[in-house]
């Protein structure tokens, strides 16, 4: 009786869990670990496929140009911005294969968290879209911004053209978290406020201290010839 | 006659009527009331004067005037020439008066000039500004002369000017094109041109050029280049002093600086072939008395100028270095201590300057309208070091200033061929990693 017993209660069960541990280590596991190395190849191709084409259109002079390559240099990123990206690439196409390989474990609560992530992923490319578009943006109007302020003689251009830089930012920044469903009304609530104030201040600001300066300016507008305050010179 | 979206419909209807015209004065305008009578009671003596045989066309494009100026131009008695109205009666002198399409500005003003040439078959055509207050009857005879009876087919204009008066041609436009196109047309930017029919409708045959700066501002130095580059036939008029209306709407020096600088920039990509290879440059033909007249004194702030180049030199040094060698952004920074009266600016450094900066157009090393704009500072800066050097000139002398730095502009040339064709060492070296 003892030895059926230790038979039935605890061999039986721990040989049925060694055949289940078995199988799941020949199928699964070995699926998961097949689904990695893929990985790891797709990765690495995809990242020198990347890489090329990025150089084969100069994104790093591109990037230059548009003053990101700058903005990585300062963040403390010392590689060129090809590569850079080539190197997202290729922890991107790793952590899909991840999730594939997790998949391939059939385990429901993963298989559960999978499914989320790859719906979850449209919205993550088009936060990161946003955030890059609203970078080169915030980049080019500040550009802009100085060159208008300077030329037009205004004080404290480069001040008023990083003001204009941090507000597009922002302004990204909080898009792109919404995308994400990250605290989408709080976020919208912060930037009216935010907003709000700023045109208010700046309103009552100018209403008080430069109604004289507004006044001056508009009827230089309204009458003035052209370059005035070069002189008299015709520059064409 | 179809409607080709560079003419009103009611145009092309009257024009139907009008038939042919030899000759074809067109004057674009925008809310030049006080001063456009003026210009059309001149040229329609000038045409009356000197081709009273041939079939003529006074053609206003207009910008969309608030002051009447349409009416005017139509209104206007011009003595015994009575004025024909859209839709009435043909006399020797048609006036046409009509709205461009198009982009506003003066470029697109001009090709409904040159389309309405083309369709009444002109043989040869001359623009002159609205705002003139000395032109003279004989300017048309100048303009329009040497295409006729001499086979030209683009005259531009030689001014009696005040040595302050057309910065942007004299330190930037005039020795950039002539150093570049080996041909020395003193006013490329004039805006009074004669031209031969043939010559207008070669450029209406590009429509994306319309679509650009040459819609604008760019338009005078467009039809220049593309008439010294494209081989054809030009000569030079002297016409005078130039006085003109200070009043410009909407106008300022930005605008003027970008569209007009931008063009000759832009003109540098196609027209390489031809460029790369002049060294030097050669006279072009002259017409007309060689006369002396008053010119209008011109007042210059030379402390604002040179404010608004240590402005650039504060602010604008990591855009300059975008398309400046260091070495030359070094030398910039150090003329910005010397007080207004004895700033500086070296020719030799303004030459480099403009050539880096058209190779970096080029090369497109920063958005091309930023480089542009960057520019305004330094042209501020070295407008403001020649009043200073020339303070005490007479206009001859400054005239021979223009002319060293001209040949300074040619010697130089090889650099710009050498700034033109490097390539820009990327940033970041190396394969994937």
């Amino acid at each position: 009786m003892d030895t059926n017993f230790w038979n039935d209660a605890v061999l039986e069960p721990l040989r049925r869990f060694a055949d289940l541990a078995l199988a799941f280590l020949l199928n699964n596991f070995l699926a998961m670990l097949v689904v990695l190395c893929v990985g790891l190849l797709m990765a690495y191709l995809f990242r020198v496929m990347l890489s090329v084409f990025l150089r084969i259109v100069h994104f790093d002079r591109f990037c230059e140009r548009r003053g990101v390559a700058a903005a990585l240099r300062a963040a403390g990123v010392a590689r060129s911005p090809s590569r850079a990206a080539a190197r997202l690439g290729y922890w991107f196409v790793m952590f899909v294969f991840l999730m594939f390989s997790l998949a391939a474990l059939n385990i429901a609560p993963v298989n559960d968290l999978v499914s989320r992530f790859f719906l979850f992923l449209p919205q993550v490319f088009a936060a990161l879209l946003i955030l890059l578009l609203g970078y080169l943006a915030a980049v080019f109007l500040q550009r802009a911004t100085l060159l208008t302020a300077v030329n037009a003689g205004v004080a404290r251009a480069r001040a008023l053209a990083t003001t204009v830089q941090v507000l597009v930012l922002l302004f990204t920044i909080a898009v792109a978290l919404e995308q994400v469903g990250i605290g989408g009304s709080i976020i919208l609530a912060t930037f009216t406020v935010a907003f709000g104030a700023v045109g208010l201040a700046a309103a009552l600001a100018f209403g008080h201290a430069a109604r004289d300066l507004a006044k001056t300016v508009l009827e230089r507008e309204m009458t003035s010839t052209r370059d005035e305050g070069l002189g008299g010179i015709s520059h064409v | 006659m179809m409607r080709d979206g560079i003419l009103r419909s009611e145009l092309a209807s009257e024009l139907e009527r009008i038939g042919r015209a030899d000759v074809l004065v067109g004057i674009p305008s925008f809310n030049n009331a006080r001063t456009v009578g003026h210009v059309v009671r001149t040229v329609s003596a000038g045409l009356a004067e000197s081709y009273p045989h041939l079939p003529c066309v006074l053609v206003n494009s207009d910008g969309g005037s608030r002051d009447g100026t349409p009416d005017i131009v139509l209104r206007t008695d011009t003595g015994h020439h009575a004025t024909l109205l859209v839709d009435h009666r043909r006399r020797p002198l048609h006036r046409v008066t009509t709205g461009y399409l198009g982009i506003p500005g003066k470029g697109s003003a001009l090709r409904t000039i040159f389309r309405v040439a083309e369709l009444l078959g002109a043989k040869a055509c001359a623009v002159v500004d609205s705002d003139l207050r000395s032109i003279t009857p004989e300017w048309v005879e100048l303009l329009v002369g040497p295409v006729l009876e001499r086979g030209m087919d683009f005259v531009a204009p030689l001014y009696t000017r005040h040595k302050y008066d057309g910065t942007i041609t004299n330190g930037l436009v005039y020795p950039l094109t002539r150093a570049l196109y080996g041909r020395r047309v003193r006013q490329p930017i004039g805006g009074d041109f004669g031209f031969s029919g043939a010559f207008a409708a070669r450029l209406l045959r590009e429509p994306e050029a319309w679509e650009t700066d040459v819609a604008r501002y760019g338009i005078d130095v467009w039809m220049t280049t593309r008439a010294i580059a494209d081989g054809y036939q030009v000569c030079q008029a002297h016409l005078g002093a130039k006085i003109h209306d200070t009043k410009d709407p909407g106008a300022d020096l930005t605008a003027m600086f970008t569209q007009v600088v931008g063009t000759v920039f832009e003109l540098m990509d196609p027209y390489h072939g031809v460029w790369a290879t002049i060294q030097g440059s050669g006279p072009v033909p002259e017409v007309g008395p060689q006369s002396t007249v008053g010119v209008e004194p011109v007042a210059v702030n030379v402390e604002r100028m040179v404010e608004m180049y240590r402005k650039g030199l504060g602010d604008l040094m990591p855009i300059w270095h975008g398309f400046l060698r260091p070495e030359t952004c070094n030398a910039l920074a150090g003329l910005a201590g010397a007080p207004p009266g004895t700033f500086q600016f070296p020719a030799e450094l303004w030459v480099r300057v403009v050539y880096e900066a058209a190779a970096g157009y080029h090369r497109r090393v920063v958005p091309r309208e930023h480089l542009l704009r960057a520019l305004i500072p330094l042209y501020l800066g070295r407008t403001a070091a020649f009043v200073v050097q020339t303070a005490a000139s007479g206009a001859d002398e400054v005239e021979v200033e223009i002319e060293t730095l001209c040949r300074l502009f040619e010697s130089m040339k090889p650099y710009l061929l050498e700034c033109w064709d490097v390539q820009r060492p990327e940033p970041f070296q190396g394969g994937p990693r």
